[in-house]
């Protein structure tokens, strides 16, 4: 009979298993062994022995880190009742690895050989080429409707972009005209000249010095 | 003499007409295929009726191979997804078999004991291994399956059946303290 103490009987639930899986559903993490908790593979008692109990299936299939792999040694060297745990697991895979081998002999060569006749009978006439998967021809009126679908596009934005640009052209128009008053109205009315017949030029010019004649320098003697 | 052609050179030419050279894909990886299914489905009738379909499916799906890869690993991964969803609907159907007397002489000619006592022993561990295998979850029996007949690592477990590689850790934990539990009187330590 297998020893066993009770965390050993069943560290998950396993037991439970249909249980277990509607609680913590099927993607469940086993929790991967803590080597502070561990104490460095010297711990003992039933948190010790339950995580080594639940790693020791990858610590049998030779999963686990090198600390991990390490530090299960170093328990099960110390604990009898996970050593017998793992023979027990070492068994259990025994019995499963030949009960799989004798219950599933390979089919002889003449089963083998009606199987992948009938293989071959079943198969359909070609399989799916890529070629299959290639685009298929476009039909006209679908052509149709994507080119009045691209035009109306088109179409759409040129008038956007015209409406735009009209819309930025008489606002930045009507600025200009505003501005324009403004400075005007801000000019000095006094200053403003009345242009009449009698003083077309409301200030008379500057009076600017005769230009003075200047002869070329005489040309050097020599 | 002929050089060997390639998986990659056969799907070539079957998908340029030829149904020979997937025959001969066919012929390679039969056995292969096969004890995939056995490992998860665990009857031999259902193990040949889904290698048929595998296969069937496989040149259906024969332009979907890119290339990139081994084609016994796609082969692989299409044989255990294939599995696994025949498995699943199959499910009641195999939990309703349970341990019972037609198990047990199902199991009986198997033994090459020549004690009878002995061969009645084995027989019965035969039939309660068998039927605490059915009883497993689909996944838990397939990871099962995939490690210890096929030994292959727990990353390897995950890429084929499309599963973080801690799923695979907890299914064979949780398939072999189970298996572990039911076989107790069997499992002598």
């Amino acid at each position: 009979m297998l020893k066993r103490t009770d965390p050993i009987a069943d560290p998950q639930g396993a037991g439970n298993a249909s249980q277990d899986e509607s609680v913590s559903g099927p993607f469940a993490v086993i929790p991967p062994i803590d080597v502070v908790e561990l104490n460095g593979g010297q711990g003992e008692g039933n948190d010790a022995c339950r995580l080594v109990l639940t790693n020791l299936s990858a610590y049998q299939d030779g999963e686990l880190d090198p600390d991990q792999q390490r530090i299960v040694e170093a328990h099960l060297a110390k604990c009898t009742g996970c050593a017998s745990n793992l023979d027990a697991l070492r068994e259990t895979d025994r019995l499963l690895q030949r009960e799989w081998q004798e219950s599933g002999p390979l089919p002889s060569s003449l089963e083998t050989r009606q199987a992948i006749d009938s293989i071959m009978a079943a198969l359909p006439p070609a399989p799916a080429t890529p070629a299959q998967f290639a685009p298929k021809r476009v039909h006209s009126r679908a052509r149709w409707m994507r080119f009045s679908t691209g035009l109306a596009g088109l179409l759409a934005l040129i008038s956007l972009m015209w409406s735009s640009y009209r819309i930025g052209y008489l606002h930045g128009r009507r600025s200009i005209l505003n501005r324009s008053a403004t400075l005007h109205s801000q000019l000095p009315q006094a200053s403003e000249p009345t242009l009449t017949f009698v003083s077309f030029s409301p200030t008379a010019p500057a009076a600017t010095p005769p230009l003075e004649r200047r002869d070329p320098p005489p040309h050097p003697t020599p | 003499m002929y050089p060997i052609p390639t998986d990659e050179k056969l799907v070539a030419r079957t998908l340029a007409g030829d149904q020979n050279a997937f025959r001969v894909l066919v012929e390679r990886h039969y056995n292969a295929v096969y004890r995939l299914c056995r490992s998860i489905l665990r009857h031999a009738e259902d193990a040949e009726d889904a290698t048929q379909e595998v296969f069937v499916r496989a040149y259906e799906a024969l332009g979907q191979f890119s290339g990139r890869g081994a084609f016994s690993a796609w082969l692989r991964r299409l044989t255990v997804n294939h599995c696994l969803n025949r498995a699943q609907a199959a499910s009641a159907k195999a939990a309703a078999r349970s341990y019972s007397l037609d198990l047990l002489a199902e199991t009986l000619p198997a033994s090459i004991e020549s004690d009878p006592a002995e061969r009645l022993r084995r027989a019965e561990e035969r039939a309660r291994i068998k039927s605490e295998l059915e009883c497993l979850p689909p996944q838990q029996r397939a990871a099962l399956g995939l490690r210890l007949l096929e030994g292959l690592s727990y990353e390897e477990i995950a890429d084929l059946m499309g599963v973080p590689v801690n799923s695979v850790r907890s299914w064979l934990h949780r398939g072999r303290a189970r298996l572990r539990e039911a076989l107790e009187e069997v499992v002598k330590c």
